[in-house]
Formats: structure tokens, C-alpha cells, sequence
């Protein structure tokens, strides 16, 4: 249950229902924990000045799928394609399932490869392992009340935390350094293009969750926010750092090192670490749900990947050697099942919906005529004004009198 | 149903304080257990320089770290400071001798100056800085500076006003950059230039010069005190270096940079000499294809005018001073026109100008084409009225 006070009055949610308030939160969170970290160098070093523009249109592509995402939860697709037993909407399940565990071995690997080698270097790295996978694992399976609330709590922190780093940020910065568009032949860009899909699909979890709208468009204003956001950081990142951005591990944490108040107060940069930490765990343990309910709408129970989720991360980061070769791997040939998946499994379960609806089409007419009475309800007058029932009336009166 | 809803509850409760137990056990217990690095076995450097012996084909590294010991019972605190150097085949291997001799870890995460010798920039760039600014902490926005003496020597120098080269050098250039042709470039603006089209870099250059009447307090003089002298730079590209003097220094921290501040003098052939103080500049650098413009405004205020037959007191408004202004204007151009010809001359694109063009021209824009570019300057120099 996912319980709120507002103006005195605590409002109470059924399971798996959150406010769109919390949505624009956790689209937040997500969109920047990863995006802002190990994307940027990475994009640099394959694309040069291209980065700039090849991120600007992933990022749309990303909006692309929320927005598909968000269509087909706001009009219960979940529901319905569950309660009719849609095969098809099993199976768009699986690939999420496998999707999204797929996302957070790569991104969990990246995470504990970047805490161990650059930020605690020298503590053991199964320390930080446990440490780091144990909230993930808590968060996500307590469940997307959990989960949102917790975003929601943490959003204010962190917002004012990076605003306050970009706020006073001074450095050398050219942002003409975007140019030229096309570092590359073109053709070689599209090659390399569809290679970082391991960066989309974040609110593909959201598939999964029923949504209470409040006044505001917070959707629409969160989607809106993120994609602007990430984008401004991104170009700072450019014109800050040049070709140099190739050896940036986590753009977010570095750019609060040029806070002006650094040169009075000491090191920023654990500042916006400690934005990305939070962030990261929340996006890794959205993930972690998102798993669990495909699951749960595959195989009617969500204990196969409730232990197999940290199971293969752990495996993932324990037997594999280097966390660069699983960086390799998800960036490689690989990267471009994750493109496809990403933007195939939103549109396939958009399409599963309207199959659905047209194949209950006398249904939701049949439904709809029940509700035209009520619709009309107000238009017809009263039988007493009419006078239908005048003669009646008076039998029944005189009925009485005797 | 009202026992069910209480039995999940419960449940839910349970496992929360399960995970907070967990939490601290492994907090507590495997948290102690574990050998983490600690911050009272740290030795925090204020000045790093790494020379490469050529000869000996190894790293020569030197660190400069304060340590503060203070009595107890008595407020007094004392600051020692320490320079440490050892050579090893990679830095880290250095840095690890360091770390050895002085029986704690090394951490660069307050390191603000790092010196660098001739033959430590012919190396590649990348891999001399991402282990020092990953592995080491060594904070981006730490000053690199060049000199003519090794910079074991240099970080070992007592200066007049401080102890510590690396604190005097931190405070001077964060401070008064663009004064005299001073240039503060970063570890993150080197990397950018090293790693852009031009490959150059401008940087300040250190000179050295024993103090010629020394430092003085009760017990007598101070001696070995030495003044460090920084009008002018090192532009360098890998193996090729380059030392700029002190008039064209000048300007090329002002081209450089964003927010240069300091002084300029413009002295007319018959002696008179007017003094202009920076208040703000702007640079703009537009290419139209292979022609690059550089479009330079400063803004400056009339700091002193000696030698000059006025019976009065000279403000900005005065024609006598706007035309030694636009007289500073012409000298200065020339100044940028005749650091283009020397870039061209020495094959170092110091000035970034094949970069902007890249911009301009595209991918097709080959390596090395600083011989096919224009460069045109343009200065404006305002003076205000503030006097």
C-alpha cells in the first residue's frame, strides 16, 4: 500500500499504483544515473565531436519509448492484456524480463568496476559488491510503493545537489567543441549508432505499474525535464573537456570538481558522488522490479528471477575477470540485440494492446451502451413533468384513500 | 481478511529490521575486518613534479607534503614541509618509493601544482595524467607548470614570502593570471588541447633567481631564498618545445584565456608610457573555412602614464590616451600575427588555430595543415572612464 498525507487527509493506493508525481521522480533518477556516468567517455572515445549529437538522439529515442511506455500504462494495457491472458503479452514480458536483467548485469558491472577501481580503491571489492547489490535487491522487491516513495524522498536531495554544482560552475568551457556534427563518415556513424542500447529502455519497468494522476502533468514535465537535463550536462561535458571527455569515467561527479566553492570549501565532487550512488541504486533496484513483475506476468510467479537477478549479477562480477570485457561485451555486437530490444518490446506490447482491444471491440461496445444511459441520464425529464404517469397517479391515490 | 492484512504487515516489518541488522553486521563486523586505507596514514601532497630521466629510461617523481605537528597543552601548531623524490618505471612506481620512504600513502587529492620537465611532456599525455587524476585523485583543476630546472629542484625551493614553491605557485597563478604573461593551465585544459586538433599547449614557464638581499628576523638573515619568475611560457607539441618571451606572453594569456586580468604597457617610440590595468576581456574565435578570426575586446582602465607632456591629470576620455589605446591595439595584433608566423615556424599550433578550423572545414581537414591557414586578429581595446 502506498500511503501519502496531503492537506491533512492520508490517501491510500491499491498495490503497484503510483502517483505520476512519483513517475516524473523515478524518470529523473533513472535517466541520469547512467547516462551521466560511463556514457559520455564512452561515446567520445567511439564518435569524437559526434557524441554530442549521437547522445542527442539517443536521448529522443529514449523519450520515444517512455512515451510509448506511458500511453500503454495509462491505458491500463497492463490489465488488460493480464486479466485476457494475452500470450503474446507473456512473451513481450519474457523479452522485458530478459531485457531488463540483461541491463543490470552491464550496469551493475560498470557501477561496483568504477566504486572499486577509482572511488575506494583499496577496500575489497566483494565488500562493495555486497554493500551495493544488498539496497538493490531490498528496494526492488519490497515492491514499486517502496521504490517511488524512496525516489521521491531523494529527488529533492539530489536535484538541489547537482543544481548547486552547476549553479557555480567555472571552468574553461567552448562549446564549439560540438563541431564538427560529423566527426566521422556518416555511414560509419550509423554502424556505430545503435551499438549503446544498453543506455535505453529505463522506463520500461513502468510497463508494469498502474499510475494515479494528480492536477499537474508531471509526466510530461518529468519526461520533458530529464531529456533537457541529461542533454545540458552532456553539452557542458563537450565544452568542458573536448576530446578529453574519453577519459571522464562519470561525467556527473567530475563537473562538480569545477565548483567555484571549491577553492574555499575543499573537494566537491563527493557531492554529486553521492547524487549518483543514490541514483544508481534506485535506477539498478527499478530495474530489479521491472524483472520481477515480467516475470511474474510470464510464468505467474516472480521467484525465478527474484534469485536469479542478484544471482547473475554476482556471478557476473565475481567470475568474470575484467568488468571492461563485460563493458566490451554490452557496447560490441551485443549492443545492438539491447538497441532492438528496447524499442521493439514497447511497440510490440503497444500493438499486443490494440490487437486486443479490436479482438474485444463488441465488448467495450457492449460496455460503452451501459454507460451511454448514464451518459444520457441527465438529458431526459422527469415522467412527473411529462405527465406520463399523471393518470396512474391519481389510481394510486385514490387506491390509498380507500 | 483484517488477520491477513496484519500478517503482511507484520511480514513486511520483520524484513525490514532484518535488512537493518544485516546491514550492521556487515558494517560492523566484516567492516572491521576488512584493511581499508585510513586517512591518518595518508600523507597529503601540495605539490607534485615528475621528470623523465632519459638516460635511465625511468620516472623521476618529487612531492612536496606539509605536515602540521602541534604540542599538546599549547596552541602552537608548526607546518614542516617535506620533499620526497624516488624514480620507478611507471609514476605509480615512483609514487609507491615516495609512499615507502615516508612509511604512509600517497594522495594527490589536494595536489594543486603539478611541475613537469621537458622530457616528462614529450611523453604521451593521456597515459602520464589518467593514472595521477583517477587512480591518485589528482584534482583537475590542478596548474601544470614547466621550468628550467629540474622540478626536484624547484619544489625544494625556499621562496621569500612562503616555504612551499607549490603554495605560492597555486596562490599566484589561481590569482593573478594574465599578469606578465602568466598562463594557468589546467590538467583538464591540457588534456583538452593535447588531445584536439593542434596537439599544443601553452604553459607557464619558471624561472629562478636567488633573492638579492635575503629574508631577515631575529636571529639574522634567512638564507637560501629564491624569487620564481613567471613572464614567461613553454608552448609545447609531444617532443617540440618552445619558449615564448615576455611581450608575446602577454598577449598569449590573454588569447588563452576567458577571464585574464593584469596589466599592459604601451610605450611610444619617444619614451611616453601609459600603463593599462585588464578590468574584463573577450575572446571570440570564429573559422570561415582555412581562415581563422580572432576577435579579442579588453576593456581596461588607465592605471599610470609617466614621461608624457600633459599639465593634468589624464583620464580614459582623453584623446591622448585613446590613441595610445588604439596604438596598444596595433602592437598587440602585431604581437598575435608575429606568434602565428613563430607557431608556423616551430610546428607548434600553440595557438589552437587548426582546432578551429577542423570546426569550420569538417573531417576532411588533414593533420598538420598549419601552413595552410590565415589568421586574422583583431584587438579593441576600451578604455573606461572610472578615473
Amino acid at each position: 500500500m502506498n500511503t501519502t498525507k496531503r492537506h491533512g487527509i492520508y490517501k491510500t493506493l491499491t498495490g503497484d499504483t503510483i502517483y505520476n508525481s512519483q513517475v516524473a521522480t523515478l524518470v529523473f533518477l533513472t535517466g541520469i544515473a547512467f547516462k551521466l556516468s560511463a556514457t559520455p567517455g564512452i561515446l567520445s572515445e567511439d564518435l569524437g565531436s559526434s557524441a554530442f549529437w549521437a547522445f542527442l538522439c539517443y536521448s529522443l529515442i529514449d523519450v520515444f519509448i517512455s512515451v510509448l511506455v506511458f500511453l500503454f500504462v495509462l491505458r491500463n494495457g497492463d490489465a488488460l492484456l493480464t486479466a485476457t491472458n494475452n500470450v503474446a503479452y507473456r512473451l513481450i514480458s519474457l523479452g522485458v524480463m530478459c531485457f531488463l536483467t540483461l541491463k543490470g548485469i552491464f550496469l551493475f558491472s560498470y557501477a561496483s568496476s568504477y566504486l572499486t577501481h577509482e572511488l575506494f580503491q583499496g577496500l575489497e571489492p566483494s565488500l562493495i559488491y555486497l554493500l551495493f547489490l544488498l539496497p538493490v535487491v531490498y528496494l526492488g522487491a519490497k515492491g514499486i510503493s517502496s521504490l517511488s516513495r524512496t525516489a521521491e524522498i531523494m529527488f529533492p536531495v539530489i536535484f538541489l545537489m547537482i543544481a548547486a554544482n552547476l549553479v557555480f560552475l567555472q571552468t574553461k568551457m567552448d562549446f564549439a567543441r560540438v563541431l564538427p556534427v560529423f566527426s566521422k563518415e556518416p555511414t560509419e556513424l550509423a554502424k556505430l549508432f545503435p551499438r549503446y542500447g544498453v543506455w535505453l529502455g529505463d522506463t520500461l519497468p513502468f510497463l508494469f505499474v498502474r499510475i494515479k494522476n494528480k492536477k499537474l502533468p508531471y509526466i510530461t514535465i518529468g519526461l520533458t525535464g530529464t531529456w533537457l537535463f541529461v542533454n545540458l550536462v552532456l553539452l557542458l561535458g563537450v565544452a568542458i573537456y573536448g576530446d578529453a571527455l574519453k577519459t571522464v569515467t562519470d561525467l556527473l561527479i567530475r563537473i562538480a570538481g569545477f565548483n567555484q566553492l571549491s577553492k574555499d570549501i575543499g573537494r566537491t565532487e563527493w557531492t554529486n558522488l553521492l547524487s549518483v550512488l543514490i541514483a544508481s541504486i534506485i535506477s539498478l533496484a527499478f530495474a530489479y522490479f521491472g524483472a520481477l513483475s515480467a516475470c511474474k506476468r510470464t510464468f505467474k510467479t516472480a521467484a525465478p528471477i527474484k534469485i536469479g537477478y542478484p544471482l547473475a549479477i554476482l556471478l557476473a562480477v565475481l567470475l568474470i575477470p575484467s568488468a571492461q570485457t563485460v563493458t566490451d561485451f554490452s557496447i560490441g555486437d551485443f549492443g545492438y540485440v539491447m538497441f532492438l530490444l528496447a524499442i521493439l518490446l514497447p511497440i510490440l506490447a503497444a500493438f499486443a494492446y490494440c490487437l486486443q482491444t479490436a479482438k474485444l471491440q463488441h465488448v467495450s461496445k457492449l460496455l460503452d451502451d451501459e454507460y451511454t444511459v448514464d451518459k444520457q441520464k441527465p438529458q431526459i425529464k422527469d415522467s412527473d413533468k411529462l405527465g406520463i404517469l399523471d393518470g396512474f397517479k391519481q389510481e394510486q391515490s385514490s387506491q390509498t384513500s380507500v | 481478511m483484517t488477520t491477513k492484512k496484519l500478517h503482511i504487515s507484520k511480514n513486511l516489518a520483520y524484513s525490514k529490521w532484518l535488512a537493518i541488522l544485516l546491514i550492521a553486521v556487515v558494517l560492523v563486523i566484516y567492516g572491521r575486518t576488512v584493511k581499508s586505507p585510513s586517512l591518518t596514514k595518508t600523507q597529503i601532497v601540495l605539490g607534485a613534479g615528475i621528470d623523465y630521466l632519459e638516460e635511465e629510461q625511468v620516472f623521476e617523481v618529487t612531492t612536496q607534503s606539509a605536515i602540521v605537528a602541534s604540542t599538546y597543552g599549547t596552541g602552537d601548531a608548526q607546518t614542516t614541509y617535506n620533499v620526497y623524490s624516488s624514480t620507478g618505471k611507471t609514476v605509480a612506481e615512483a609514487l609507491d618509493g615516495i609512499s615507502r620512504k615516508i612509511g604512509l600513502n600517497i594522495s594527490l587529492a589536494h595536489c594543486n601544482v603539478l611541475f613537469l620537465s621537458n622530457s616528462a611532456l614529450a611523453l604521451d599525455h593521456l597515459q602520464l595524467f589518467y593514472p595521477l587524476t583517477g587512480m591518485y585523485s589528482l584534482p583537475e583543476q590542478s596548474v601544470i607548470v614547466a621550468s628550467a630546472i629540474p622540478p626536484k629542484d624547484l619544489l625544494a625551493k625556499r621562496i621569500g614570502t612562503t616555504v612551499s614553491s607549490a603554495l605560492f605557485l597555486q596562490n599566484t597563478l589561481s590569482s593573478q593570471e594574465g599578469d606578465d604573461g602568466m598562463i594557468r593551465t589546467t590538467v583538464k585544459d591540457f588534456l583538452a588541447c593535447s588531445m584536439s586538433r593542434s596537439h599544443a599547449n601553452a604553459l607557464p614557464y619558471v624561472e629562478v633567481k636567488e633573492l638579492e638581499v635575503q629574508p631577515q628576523n631575529s636571529d639574522g638573515e634567512i638564507k637560501d631564498n629564491f624569487e620564481l619568475i613567471l613572464n614567461r611560457a613553454l608552448v609545447v607539441d609531444k617532443d617540440k618545445t618552445y619558449i615564448i618571451d615576455e611581450k608575446r606572453s602577454e598577449i598569449l594569456s590573454i588569447y588563452l584565456s576567458s577571464d585574464a586580468t593584469g596589466t599592459l604597457n604601451y610605450t611610444s617610440q619617444s619614451g611616453e608610457s601609459m600603463e593599462f590595468k585588464v578590468l574584463s576581456e573577450n575572446v571570440s574565435l570564429n573559422a570561415k573555412g582555412r581562415t581563422v578570426y580572432a576577435k579579442i575586446n579588453i576593456n581596461v582602465d588607465l592605471l599610470d602614464v609617466q614621461f608624457v607632456n600633459t599639465d593634468r591629470v589624464l583620464t580614459g576620455a582623453d584623446e591622448i590616451v585613446m590613441s595610445f589605446a588604439k596604438a596598444l591595439e596595433k602592437e598587440l595584433e602585431a604581437r598575435l600575427l608575429s606568434l602565428f608566423e613563430t607557431s608556423k615556424q616551430v610546428g607548434i599550433d600553440f595557438l589552437g588555430l587548426q582546432d578551429k578550423a577542423y570546426r569550420s572545414v569538417g573531417r576532411t581537414l588533414e593533420e598538420n595543415c598549419l601552413d595552410t591557414l590565415t589568421f586574422v586578429p583583431t584587438v579593441k581595446i576600451t578604455v573606461s572612464e572610472s578615473a
